[in-house]
């Protein structure tokens, strides 16, 4: 493994410039950042790094957009005509290519959620990447029939290697609360949909392990930032006296020799949890036991 | 509130309401419109069709509103499931827009008779074959999600791609009128495909403009608030942008005015 596979934001280049190999990529958004700066920036990506084709799938999108090399109208069709189309413009997957292909659908949700699997199967292979939009927010209706089958976003995260979750960058004069709050009543706040936005990146390997890193992205200059998240373990292990001050007219705080002296103490049992075996007794003789040398069934050990 | 200055409404960045580079015929685009029983969004419907045909929204600002000359039936039409000819004609009619310098389509007048016993899909094309097909005009189309409930089987999705999105690639802009005063978080069929309806709109809305009424009730000087914001869709091909804002708003007899918040 590459060292530098480990710095978040050339993993992020890696994954928008299409480098790495990822059948199905899954744009998770909302209303309130829709996906549509992602798909530029990727698209921005994508042609630094080499040659695509790029096929982009409209259920909602009436312009088309002028990075597409193929725009499929896919309102009229029917799934399986839609599939036919796509595959018509992919090179079979047996034979080898030199050429990339993009498959970009605007809006996976069109796709109900007994086809979404077969569907994603047809166009995902050697070749080609799709990258599926998919709304979280847009409500769907549960058949009866199909009450305990996973749901379209349940099975899309299942298939998907790789998964980018847009959100919108939270002005500071509104909280996530209120925004979600307005958006339940389909009231959208103002500054939402902008240039800049946060993004959740999450690979799968082929071992199975996934990572996941945050950034701030701006497609405006085209940079991106990662986003460290302080763990509360951390926030634990700080302490700070001011915090303490005024709580009480005891000393709650603690000098550096006595933090070191705490340090230095002893816990019981850590011995006991040296042993390799497990479950060892640890026995150290004292001044009233009564041992005798010369049993043989005396022994502790 | 009298007192305060009146402000000018302004969609886009190019200081215009509905900015020239919408109706070129190289783009089709939406814009969506959210309201409520308590906040019609009719005042903001013909200050639209006023803003077309004469070039600024004259009346929100009390002035005096130029006579229209052109006769050009085609630069707007106005299709209502709720309003009837007669309520626009009177209400342009106000604004010095006779019926000649637009077209009304009626969709709801006798649909279930006409309509009784034929496919989903064929309902929807004939409602299709009435637009003009004319990528620089402007379509206004008032509450078109009341098909979810006269078509029987219709879902949101259907309505979208059979209904909205080959409407939008007949016009350069349309604006849909929605109403959004129905339990959203409901679980029935029906209130899922409302809200369904509702976001699909929004994801492809350049812009979307919200009336909403007061969060502390009703007041003797406002209406309600009027809020402009971007919508889901890209406008990468424009060069102009949505200028996000807030105005208070007051419905009077006559007209309708406009303040920041």
């Amino acid at each position: 493994m590459s060292t530098s596979l480990h710095n978040p934001s050339i993993l992020l280049k890696r994954v928008l410039s299409l480098a790495d190999f990822s059948p199905l990529v899954l744009a998770i958004d909302s209303i309130a950042q829709s996906s549509c700066k992602l798909i530029e920036e990727v698209y921005y990506n994508a042609k630094e790094s080499g040659d695509f084709t790029i096929i982009y799938i409209s259920f909602e999108t009436a312009n088309e957009p002028s990075y597409a090399d193929i725009f499929i109208r896919a309102e009229a069709l029917s799934l399986e005509k839609l599939s036919q189309t796509i595959q018509s413009y992919l090179p079979p997957s047996n034979r080898p290519t030199k050429s990339k292909f993009l498959v970009v659908i605007d809006s996976i949700n069109h796709i109900s959620t007994n086809h979404i699997s077969q569907f994603v199967g047809s166009i995902a292979s050697l070749h080609s990447t799709l990258l599926a939009v998919y709304h979280a927010d847009l409500p769907e209706y549960q058949e009866k029939t199909l009450a305990h089958y996973p749901s379209s976003i349940e099975l899309l995260n299942f298939m998907a290697t790789t998964i980018l979750k847009v959100q919108q960058v939270t002005s500071k004069n509104a909280t996530e609360e209120e925004i979600e709050n307005d958006l339940s009543r389909f009231l959208i706040p103002r500054g939402l949909n902008n240039d800049i936005f946060k993004l959740t990146l999450t690979t799968r390997r082929k071992s199975g392990r996934s990572q996941s890193y945050s950034f701030h992205i701006n497609t405006k200059t085209h940079s991106y930032e990662t986003i460290i998240a302080s763990s509360p373990a951390d926030g634990e292990g700080n302490e700070n006296p001011e915090m303490l001050q005024g709580l009480s007219t005891f000393n709650l705080s603690t000098s550096a020799k006595q933090k070191m002296a705490k340090e230095q103490v002893e816990l019981p049992f850590l011995e006991a949890q040296s042993f390799n075996t497990g479950g060892a007794i640890v026995y150290q003789f004292e001044k009233d036991d009564d041992y005798d040398e010369e049993d043989p069934f005396e022994d502790p050990f | 509130m009298s007192n305060v200055q009146k402000q000018d409404l302004v969609l886009f960045s190019d200081s215009s309401v509905i900015s020239k580079e919408l109706c070129t015929g190289k783009s089709h685009d939406l814009i969506t419109i959210t309201s409520s029983p308590a906040t019609s969004s009719f005042w903001l419907l013909t200050t639209l069709v006023e803003t077309r045909l004469t070039g600024a929204p004259f009346s929100l600002n009390s002035t005096s509103v130029p006579v229209v000359t052109h006769k050009n039936m085609n630069l707007i039409t106005i299709a209502s499931f709720i309003h009837n000819a007669q309520y626009y004609t009177d209400a342009l009619n106000r604004l010095k827009l006779g019926p000649e310098s637009y077209k009304y389509i009626d969709l709801l007048t006798n649909f279930v008779i006409k309509n009784i016993g034929k496919p989903r899909a064929k309902v929807l094309s004939e409602l299709l074959e009435k637009f003009p097909q004319d990528s620089t005009s402007v379509v206004i189309l008032e509450q078109p999600e009341v098909l979810l409930t006269l078509l029987d089987g219709l879902t949101s999705d259907e309505l979208h791609r059979k209904f909205i999105m080959p409407l939008m690639q007949r016009c350069g802009l349309l604006i849909i009128s929605t109403n959004i005063n129905y339990s959203p978080n409901g679980q029935t069929k029906d209130a899922i495909e409302f809200s369904r309806f509702v976001a699909g709109c929004f994801y492809k809305s350049i812009a979307v403009l919200s009336l909403k009424p007061l969060d502390t009730g009703r007041a003797a000087d406002v209406t309600g608030s009027f809020r402009i914001t971007r919508g889901g869709a890209s406008n990468s091909h424009l060069s102009c942008h949505v200028v996000e804002n807030e105005y208070l708003y007051l419905n009077q007899k006559e007209n309708t005015k406009l303040f920041y918040r």
